[in-house]
This record gives C-alpha cells, sequence and structure tokens, in this order.
C-alpha cells in the first residue's frame, strides 16, 4: 500500500488522507489541503472532519467500509467562494490492518462534461413535459368545442378531427382520418377548399342518414412560402337551433290558436262582443231561437241585424235549410211583391216564365224581412196573411201556396211611430212585435270595441297582405272616446282605411288623424256613405286608381272589380287612374 | 470514536425529482438570492448553515447543519444508499406545475427511511408562484411519515424558512 497510493498521487493526481479507526489523520498528500473547507486542520493526528465538515453524519459509513471493499461518492465540496467548490471523486478503502484511505480526485472537468449532459437530457424531459402539457391542454380545448373541428391536407384529405367532429358526423374518428372532407358534405356543395368561407349554411345528411343541418367555416393556414398547408372547417351543428326555431314557430301557431279560441269565445255565431248588452242580445237570441216565433230586430243600419238574424236561424231546428234574405227597400213597389211571393207566367210584362219568390225559397227555413218598415201597405196586408194563415198566392196566380217559414223583420225605424202616422199597420206591428230585439249601436258598447278592433285588425291584414298586427294605445283611446255616429260597420270601415295609411305593424295615433278632421260626427246614413266613399278613395290612391290585379283596389277591398266599378258610379268616384296620383 | 460535537452538526438531503427547485431552496435558505437558469446538480452538492433554535425546554441550541443537495431522479432507486446514509432528517421536494413529481414524493419518503429510520421528513411542494390557487396542497396525501408538507416558492420565498426551521425544531428536540 505504501507503495500503491504515491504512486496513485503521482500518474493520476489523486491526492489521499490516511486515516485510523478513530478517523484520526494519519498520514496524507500535500495536495490534500486544496480541497479541505480548513486545511490548517490537516495535521497528523487530527480529526479528519474538521479539515472536511462534509463527512459529518457519513463517519459510520466510513467505518463500516468492509475490509477490502470501496465507498464512492461525487461531492461538489463546500465552497469558500460564493460559486460553489470543486467536484471531487471521494472514495474509501478498508485496509485489512484496519486503516482506511480516502482518495480525493478532482472530478470537476468529467462533472462539467456529465453536467452538461444530464442537463440536456433533463431540459429535454422539462421540454416534452412542458409540450405535452400544453398539447393535453390544446386538446382538452379542441375536445370541449360543441362545434366540429376538422384538419385537413390541401386537398382534402382529413387528419384531425376533434371529438365534436365525430359526434356530429356519427362516425369513429379512425373513419374521419384519411377520408375527404369533400366526402362529409353533401354532394353538389360547392366548396373550394381554397377560399375562406365564413359560416355558411348547408344541410348534409348524418351517418345515420338523419338530416343534419350544419353552419360551415373553412380557413387556409399557409406556410412560410405562402403555400396552403392545412384547411380548417369549423362546422357547426344546427339541429338544436332548427329544432328550436321549429318549437317557437308551433308555440306561436299554438298561441295564436289560442287567442283565437278566445276570441271565438267572445264571438256569437260570428258576432264580436262581451259587452254587458251584446250579452242580453245574445241571451235573448239563444231562448227565442228553438221557438218558431216571429222576431223582431230593433237596431240602427249596420249594427249587425243580418249576423243576429243568422244566428237565430243556425241555433233554431231550421238550420239545415235556407236563410233568405231580403232587403225591402231595396225594390219598388210592384217588384217587392213577385220577389216576396213569386209570379205566374204572364202575371206582368216580362213575366215569361214562373217564378218562385222568397217565401217558397225559404220553406222549411227562415226569412229575413229586413228594412220592413219601408214596405208598402199592400204588401203588408199579404204579409199578415201570410204570418196569420201561413199561405199566399203567387202574383197572377189563384191557387194558394203553403208554406214553414220563420220570418225574422229588421228595422231601423220606429214602427210604433209608423203605425201613429199611418204608414205602418197596426195589426202586422202586433204581429211581428211578438218577440223584440234591440240591438245596441256601436256607441253604446264601447267595451266591445278594443276585440272589435282586434277582429278586423286580423280580418283586414290576412286579407290585404299588411302586417299590421296591433294597435298603439293612444290610437286605440282615440277610437274608444270616439263619438260613434253609426255601427261596427263603420269602425270596420274606419280601420282598414287606417291600415292602408299606416307605415309600421303597429296602428299609431297618426294614422287615426283623419278621423278627427271629420269631426264633429253626424248621426246619419250618409256619414256611412261618406266613410265608404273616403275609404275606397283612399284605397284608389294608395293602388295609384288601379281596380283590377293582385294588387288592385278591388283586391285591397275584398271586392270584385265590377262590384267596386258600380259601387264607384253609385258613389260617384271617377275611375280616373291620373286622379289618385 | 469521539464524535465530532455530535449534537451540533445535522446531515441533511434535499430530495426528489429532477428541476423541482432543491437547489433553489437551498440558495434562497442561504443567500436568499433566486435564479431562473436551471443549472442540474451532479452528484450532491454539499453545503452548511449555522442555525439557532429553540429546544423544547426553551433553550437556544445551534445546530450546524450539514445540506446535501442531491442530484434529481425521477426514480428514487437512483438515488445511492451512501449519500442518503447518517441523515438526521430529509426536505423532500416537489414541483406542484408537475404532478408526477408530486405522485413520486411517498417513494422518496419511504426509500429515505429505509436508510434513516429515524429520520425526520418535510415535503415542500416548490413553485407555488406558478400556480393560482392551493387546491393542489389540498388534494394531495401527505406521506404519514412526513412531520409536515409546506407550499413553498424558491423564488417569491414563500415558506422557505418554514420548511427548513420546521424540520430544525425537531432535529433540536
Ligand atoms: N417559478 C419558480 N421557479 C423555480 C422555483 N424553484 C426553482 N425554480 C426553477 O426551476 C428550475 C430548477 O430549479 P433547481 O433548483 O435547479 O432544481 P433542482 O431540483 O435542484 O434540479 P436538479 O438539480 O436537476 O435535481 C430552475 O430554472 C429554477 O429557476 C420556484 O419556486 N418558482
Ligand atoms: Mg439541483
Amino acid at each position: 500500500m505504501d507503495v500503491l497510493i504515491p504512486a496513485l498521487h503521482d500518474r493520476r493526481k489523486i491526492e489521499y488522507v490516511v486515516l485510523d479507526k478513530h478517523l484520526l489523520i494519519q498520514k496524507f498528500s500535500d495536495g490534500v489541503r486544496e480541497f479541505a473547507d480548513s486545511p490548517d486542520a490537516i495535521v497528523i493526528g487530527g480529526d479528519v472532519r474538521h479539515a472536511f465538515p462534509e463527512l459529518a453524519g457519513s463517519e459510520d459509513d466510513l467505518l463500516c467500509v468492509a475490509a477490502g471493499a470501496t465507498q464512492e461518492w461525487t461531492l461538489q465540496l463546500l465552497s469558500r467562494s460564493g460559486r460553489g467548490g470543486p467536484v471531487i471523486n471521494l472514495s474509501a478503502h478498508a485496509h485489512d490492518d484496519g486503516t482506511l484511505v480516502l482518495l480525493l480526485e478532482d472530478a470537476t472537468a468529467r462533472a462539467t462534461v456529465e453536467q452538461q449532459l444530464l442537463q440536456g437530457s433533463n431540459e429535454s424531459k422539462l421540454l416534452l413535459h412542458t409540450v405535452n402539457a400544453a398539447r393535453e391542454m390544446l386538446d382538452r380545448v379542441i375536445n370541449a368545442l360543441d362545434d366540429a373541428l376538422l384538419v385537413a391536407s390541401p386537398s382534402g384529405v382529413i387528419r384531425a378531427a376533434n371529438a365534436a367532429a365525430c359526434s356530429i358526423f356519427g362516425v369513429h374518428q379512425g373513419e374521419l382520418i384519411g377520408t375527404s372532407l369533400t366526402e362529409l358534405l353533401p354532394a353538389g356543395t360547392l366548396v373550394d377548399l381554397h377560399s375562406p368561407l365564413r359560416r355558411s349554411e348547408i344541410s348534409a345528411v348524418s351517418a345515420r342518414g338523419e338530416d343534419l343541418p350544419l353552419s360551415i367555416s373553412i380557413s387556409v393556414i399557409c406556410d412560410s412560402r405562402s403555400q396552403p398547408e392545412h384547411v380548417v372547417m369549423l362546422a357547426r351543428d344546427l339541429r338544436k337551433e332548427k329544432e328550436a326555431e321549429r318549437q317557437i314557430g308551433k308555440l306561436r301557431a299554438e298561441k295564436n290558436f289560442l287567442l283565437e279560441e278566445i276570441d271565438d269565445e267572445r264571438h256569437f255565431h260570428g258576432i264580436v262582443g262581451n259587452s254587458k248588452v251584446m250579452a242580453a242580445v245574445f241571451k235573448h237570441v239563444e231562448q227565442v231561437a228553438a221557438s218558431d216565433a216571429t222576431v223582431l230586430l230593433l237596431g240602427e243600419t249596420g249594427t249587425g241585424k243580418e249576423l243576429v238574424a243568422r244566428a237565430i236561424h243556425t241555433l233554431s231546428d231550421r238550420r239545415d235549410c235556407l236563410l233568405v234574405k231580403v232587403n225591402c227597400a231595396a225594390f219598388q213597389s210592384g217588384v217587392v211583391e213577385s220577389e216576396l211571393f213569386g209570379h205566374e207566367k204572364g202575371a206582368f210584362t216580362g213575366a215569361v216564365t214562373r217564378r218562385a219568390g222568397r217565401f217558397e225559397y225559404a220553406h222549411g227555413g227562415t226569412i229575413l224581412l229586413d228594412e220592413i218598415g219601408d214596405l208598402h201597405l199592400e204588401t203588408q196586408a199579404k204579409l199578415l196573411r201570410v204570418l196569420q194563415e201561413r199561405e199566399f198566392e203567387r202574383v197572377g196566380g189563384n191557387a194558394p201556396v203553403h208554406v214553414d217559414v220563420r220570418v225574422i223583420a229588421a228595422t231601423n225605424r220606429d214602427l210604433a211611430q209608423e203605425v201613429v202616422a199611418g204608414r205602418f199597420r197596426s195589426d202586422l206591428f202586433f204581429r211581428i212585435n211578438i218577440f223584440p230585439i234591440h240591438i245596441p249601436p256601436l256607441r253604446d258598447r264601447r267595451e266591445d270595441i278594443p276585440l272589435l278592433v282586434r277582429h278586423f285588425l286580423s280580418r283586414f291584414t290576412s286579407r290585404s297582405n299588411r302586417r299590421v298586427s296591433a294597435i298603439d294605445p293612444d290610437a286605440m283611446d282615440i277610437l274608444l272616446k270616439y263619438d260613434w255616429p253609426g255601427t261596427v260597420r263603420e269602425l270596420a270601415a274606419v280601420l282598414e282605411r287606417a291600415i292602408i295609411i299606416a307605415e309600421r305593424d303597429v296602428l299609431r295615433k297618426s294614422d287615426l288623424a283623419f278621423l278627427q278632421k271629420t269631426a264633429p260626427p253626424k248621426r246619419s246614413a250618409t256619414s256611412l256613405i261618406d266613410v265608404e266613399k273616403q275609404h275606397i278613395l283612399d284605397v284608389l290612391k294608395a293602388t295609384d286608381g288601379v281596380i283590377e290585379g293582385a294588387r288592385g283596389a278591388a283586391a285591397r277591398l275584398g271586392l270584385k272589380p265590377s262590384t267596386l266599378r258600380s259601387k264607384m258610379n253609385k258613389l260617384g268616384i271617377q275611375s280616373q287612374t291620373r286622379q289618385f296620383k | 470514536m469521539r464524535p465530532l460535537n455530535a449534537s451540533i452538526f445535522k446531515k441533511i438531503c434535499l430530495l426528489g425529482d429532477f428541476a423541482v427547485g432543491k437547489t433553489s431552496l437551498v440558495r434562497r435558505f442561504l443567500d436568499n438570492q433566486f435564479n431562473d437558469e436551471y443549472l442540474s446538480t451532479i452528484g450532491v452538492k454539499i453545503s452548511r448553515k449555522l442555525l439557532e433554535v429553540p429546544t423544547p425546554d426553551n433553550q437556544l441550541r445551534s445546530l450546524n447543519l450539514v445540506l446535501w443537495d442531491l442530484e434529481g431522479k425521477d426514480d428514487f432507486r437512483g438515488v445511492a444508499p451512501s449519500y442518503l446514509r447518517g441523515a438526521s432528517g430529509a426536505i423532500i421536494v416537489g414541483d406542484v406545475t408537475r404532478p408526477q413529481t408530486l405522485t413520486t414524493l411517498q417513494n422518496h419518503v419511504t426509500h429515505f427511511l429505509s436508510h434513516n429510520p429515524a429520520g425526520r421528513i418535510v415535503i415542500a411542494c416548490n413553485k407555488m408562484d406558478m400556480i393560482d390557487d392551493d387546491s393542489v396542497l389540498q388534494e394531495l396525501d401527505r406521506p404519514r411519515q412526513a412531520i409536515s408538507l409546506v407550499g413553498t416558492s424558491a423564488k417569491s420565498g414563500t415558506g422557505v424558512d418554514e420548511v427548513f426551521r420546521t424540520l430544525c425544531l425537531k432535529l433540536a428536540e
């Protein structure tokens, strides 16, 4: 040993310290001092731990080194400068004689190389970790997307797809990768994979064959030479959205249906109204309908006498036969009789064939004699006979005709006064005044105005393609306060006119300005004609005088062109297109 | 053999995966400094610190700490027993930004104790400055043999003194 250690010392610059079993220094090479924390403590008989405090705690380990065995450490020793001391290889060799040799070799150079290798390996592991963590995060984000994300080659071959892509298209990821992007799109969808696309709606078909409405966006990612490198397609499943839209549509329809139902509840056989006075009318109608009693309907023109008559007819057992209507004021005296009772062939000039009268047509049903107050006295007598005996003779004939007809008479006149004035037969009056029903004018049933307005708005808008679906509270207020001279029909005419003027889908106060200008309203039949005339003029103006065709005035008014023309004639409106420009 | 001021010298090992911040914790503790650069430790880097700690009977006791900052190993079996033996305590370090460095903590604890059955252990969960909340610590199973588990940041200094002092208080008993 005495030869070996110095030899090592000479050849490899290995320093040494020889210790006894109490770790006291027996022998050492001078160079050892360079490594020691306290060089002065390197003395024969000194405790090695004073020189090398690094060994504190490792005493047992040193003393346990079995004879002939070796223990090794690579230590960066304590430094006296701040940068860290030299790295040494320290090995302990036990000898049979009980001595312990510590060999100290400067390993700084080797450690530097090893350090660089380890550093490289550790750094790449760290980098891998960072990359993996970033990729995991990206994967999580991409797979958490509700939208399908597909990355394809410039030729459209799919290279990557997220979880949403698989579930939306209903295929496994493995099936998606390698197929063409265009295969996912419906045949005939013209998509240029190299030009960006923003949220374009297409209808694809899922793997299960279901309709698959999609909103797709395509973007192209280019390399440094501006050549397309990746094509990225983002596809949003619109099924839920479409379903929601459908549901909304359904709910809207249901709402409208329910509104109509509510409306129907406030309608009585087409008569709109839920006011107290109207409720009384409806009650009377129901009471009298079942019987065969003659009914007298009293009320101003346009209050809806015809609708009430129809309600009575419909509610009666006669509903399967006709309700025949006669306007007694519409005929000249000679004509009205033959209208009512018919005539025999040759009864008068022009009576070339035998003709049945309205009473015959109404057999088994109901006849409505409107404006009965206008009937001539002779006709009144004939009518009285029908009412009493249910039979009459045709004009120019002798054979009695039997009829089973229910009579509903209607008038806007005060019949009692007509009797006093001698213009109406009192016996006929008593005969028809069995069950009088008074139908109030609009001004006596203002509560019904909002309901009527809604009713007419929906009727007119569906007829005229104009979307006026609501009315401003201010505008409603005007209608409520307006001193309605006449009738529901007048309200209808006002609304129809306002709808034409309206520029928005809500009727506004300004749309009813014409109502205020026509004040003070007169309670006369002429005002209705005026309103009608003005209304027709307004419509003609709106259509530039055009009467026929889908956009013409007739269509807007819901009339046949010929009817409109005759109305215009009657009202003195000239059909010169220029006039309305 | 006469012990060398046996009551005073204490070998403490710093163990854990590579780059968890063992060297940085020592540097913060000794010099109150920090460096963002990573220089992996080869073998073991030894440092010393004299620390005064109170004993349970309220005496002040000077501990001459010999800190063995070991080369990081993801596999605890790579740490040679000769580096561990003779240690009074260990600070086992994990990196809260790398979950797998936390799952190996228990292995390091067991390995250390197998060579130093009476050794004391404190766990340092380092790099706390890099995360927003300490739920990581709540969710972590503290190895039951450890005295305590402390969130640390060598960068900001948070918890560093606490780790060393907690361990040394036990060592002074
Ligand atoms: N943000 C932050 N970085 C830290 C912290 N502690 C250490 N680091 C950084 O983490 C890297 C590794 O730190 P080291 O102290 O060298 O780690 P080590 O555990 O000694 O590594 P090995 O010696 O290879 O085992 C370095 O870049 C440090 O700057 C910390 O608390 N916060
Ligand atoms: Mg280190």
